[in-house]
């Protein structure tokens, strides 16, 4: 009786001022707020990585330039930077040399804006490949066929477009609602500026749901150009990645020894490069993530420690407000530990109700995020109970010492107290 | 007849600085029996107020022995004199100290509480009480909803909550018309009559006469018992 009437004194005190109430519970408020949406947004991330990453197959393995160390989970920023000392030679030594590899391509980014219709195109991820390039990603047609190995042989300005880049393109000329086939159709056999020189479209791929995110832009914004091509207009022969199909999942780790001692036999025997399975990828973002749940995850507990100041002072406020009532609770034959669980009970309410409204908060901020920024978000349970933890903890810790000085008030003194 | 209440050589100072001390109580002895009704008199500054504290177990004498219904004062902690005001002490103030945000009904329920009574048994307890002293239609409402006479009624009903053997009253009548004061003083009566012991802190004779016994303090003595 004694503890749900505790809460219920709780509840009364925290209604007697609304507003007092409101503004104390606005530091919880906007640290469980921040912690849940955060890790909505994490998690939401990673499921998505992660998908992305078992939907590229779990038998490819990528060389990268730049050694990754994969074990600590360090991500080295100049395996991003564009530098590189992977060559085409690179990929026909792992093709010749490691037999459990049954095909690679090369990959490589081009620095060109493409032009349709004298329109340029932003955010979209040009590159340059060989054909079997769609042999390994298995991203199906909408429409026209994917370059072939005698189109690359004779170097024919041709593209094949990712799904999203197709409808980048169409949105960026015309007006009007299409369908995501019937843009492909119109496409095929138009021109497209690259480079400086014309492309004819002869592909365009199906939108993929899971594709990857590079910010405002993802793995259906491609547009495929034969590797061929793309060296005999730049003059460029570096290769930013070679993706490598292993014959069978269970050999992906042989491979991935073998594919690391071809390449680093032709680098002179230097590691500049790493070679990675989509576990080691899943690994990698899984550390990277990891860094970010931390960074997020110490900007909570700064404003749950200021929410709890913020409750700390007005639990100080509270006590000496009421000093009366406590010396009368006393005389009435409460004990100093019944006074100090009812204050821990109002300072334990105050965050409770905050943390409940921040958690509230953040389940509608993860839909309005899903629907009008796109950025998948997961509010889980997980999330719920470590708020939940965090605001009774945050009462408790900082309710402690306003609770306790009120259990200490001398009764005589504090029925005198006006 | 047994003894409820036996102060022996108590005394308590009160340090006020350094070199200036307060002696409020010296010496005092005090035997009080079952079902007394006791007025405790003295000009203000005179320590009856500090002795109802002494009595009541809200402030330790410094020298002398209290035995309050058979429990010895020096041989309890704090607990346990947290549970003596509960279980057999009810306290009446002059100023009601009833808490201003619940209701009459609610204040009156509020020992029954610390008592850890069953809630079923503790409501009907104080529906009773209110009852008794005539608030039966005004249990819903808040303190500052009712008038002079009527606080003081409910916070009777509240010191009777736990049902206690002793009930201290420090000048219950001081904030009232002499009217109302009339009406309280006829509830003690009343509760003496129920085999209730009642000790009366008052300056006010007309008063102080309702008691069967009157102590008269005077700087911290005993003057006339």
């Amino acid at each position: 009786m004694l503890f749900i009437e505790n809460i219920k004194f709780a509840f009364t005190a925290l209604f007697n001022s609304k507003v007092r109430s409101l503004l104390t519970m606005l530091g919880v408020i906007i640290g469980v707020f921040s912690v849940s949406i955060l890790m909505a947004i994490g998690d939401g991330l990673k499921k998505e990585f992660g998908q992305q990453i078992q939907e590229l197959g779990s038998n490819i393995v990528v060389v990268t330039p730049g050694k990754i160390d994969i074990e600590s989970g360090n991500f080295n920023p100049s395996a991003s930077f564009g530098v590189s000392t992977l060559t085409e030679s690179d990929a026909e030594k792992i093709l010749e040399e490691v037999d459990l590899v049954e095909k690679n391509a090369p990959m490589t980014l081009l620095s060109a804006t493409p032009k349709y219709d004298d329109h340029e195109i932003l955010n979209l991820l040009p590159m340059s490949t060989s054909p079997t390039y769609f042999e390994i990603v298995e991203n199906e047609l909408a429409a026209g066929e994917y370059f072939t190995q005698q189109e690359f042989e004779e170097k024919q300005r041709v593209v094949v477009l990712g799904g999203g880049a197709a409808k980048k393109i169409i949105q960026n000329s015309e007006e009007g609602e299409q369908t995501d086939q019937e843009i492909a159709q119109e496409l095929i056999g138009k021109k497209l500026t690259l480079l400086g020189e014309d492309f004819l479209i002869t592909g365009v791929l199906k939108i993929r749901e899971e594709a990857l995110n590079f910010g405002s832009s993802d793995a259906n914004d491609v547009i495929v150009t034969p590797r061929s091509v793309a060296k005999e207009i730049t003059g460029e022969d570096v290769v930013y990645r070679i993706l490598n199909k292993i014959k069978s999942a269970e050999e992906v780790e042989n491979a991935k020894n073998r594919i690391r001692e071809v390449v680093k036999a032709n680098h002179k025997d230097v590691e500049d490069f790493s070679v990675l399975t989509q576990e080691d990828v899943l690994n990698v973002f899984n550390s990277f993530f990891s860094i970010l749940t931390q960074a997020v995850l110490s900007i909570a507990a700064i404003s749950l420690i200021v929410g709890g100041i913020g409750i700390m002072n007005i639990m100080l406020v509270s006590v000496t407000e009421r000093t009366k009532e406590i010396g009368l609770r006393k005389a009435i034959g409460a004990t100093n530990g019944n006074i100090l669980v009812q204050f821990l009970t109002e300072a334990s309410t105050l965050s409770i109700v905050g943390g409940i409204i921040g958690i509230l908060c953040a389940i509608g901020g993860g839909i309005l995020i899903q629907k009008f920024a796109n950025i998948p978000t997961i509010v889980s349970w997980k999330s719920f109970i470590i708020a939940f933890g965090i605001s009774v903890a945050t009462g408790i810790i900082f309710g402690i010492m306003p609770a306790s000085k009120a259990a200490r008030k001398h009764p005589i003194e504090a029925l005198r107290y006006e | 007849m047994s003894e409820i209440l036996k102060l022996k050589n108590v005394s308590k100072t009160y340090r006020l600085t350094k070199q200036n001390n307060v002696e409020a109580l010296k010496n005092i002895n005090i035997n009080i029996n079952k079902g007394e009704f006791v007025a405790i008199m003295g000009p203000s500054g005179s320590g009856k107020s500090s002795l109802l504290h002494v009595i009541g177990l809200l402030d330790k004498p410094e020298s002398g022995e209290i035995v309050i219904d058979d429990h010895n004062i020096a041989d309890l902690n704090s607990k346990e004199m947290a549970r003596i005001r509960l279980k057999t002490i009810g306290f009446v103030f002059q100023t009601f100290n009833l808490l201003p945000r619940l209701s009459a009904f609610k204040n009156v329920l509020l020992p029954a509480i610390y008592g850890r009574q069953p809630r079923g048994t503790a409501k009907e307890r104080a529906k009773q009480l209110l009852e008794q002293v005539g608030l039966g239609e005004r249990m819903k409402h808040k303190p500052n909803e009712l008038s002079g006479g009527e606080k003081q009624r409910v916070a009777i009903a509240r010191a009777l909550t736990n049902n206690p053997t002793l009930i201290l009253a420090d000048e219950p009548t001081g904030n009232l018309d002499s009217h109302s004061g009339k009406e309280i003083m006829k509830i003690f009566k009343q509760l003496q009559k129920e085999g209730r012991t009642i000790i009366v802190v008052t300056h006010d004779a007309e008063i102080a006469k309702e008691a069967e016994r009157i102590i008269c303090l005077k700087d911290g003595k005993i003057v006339r018992s």
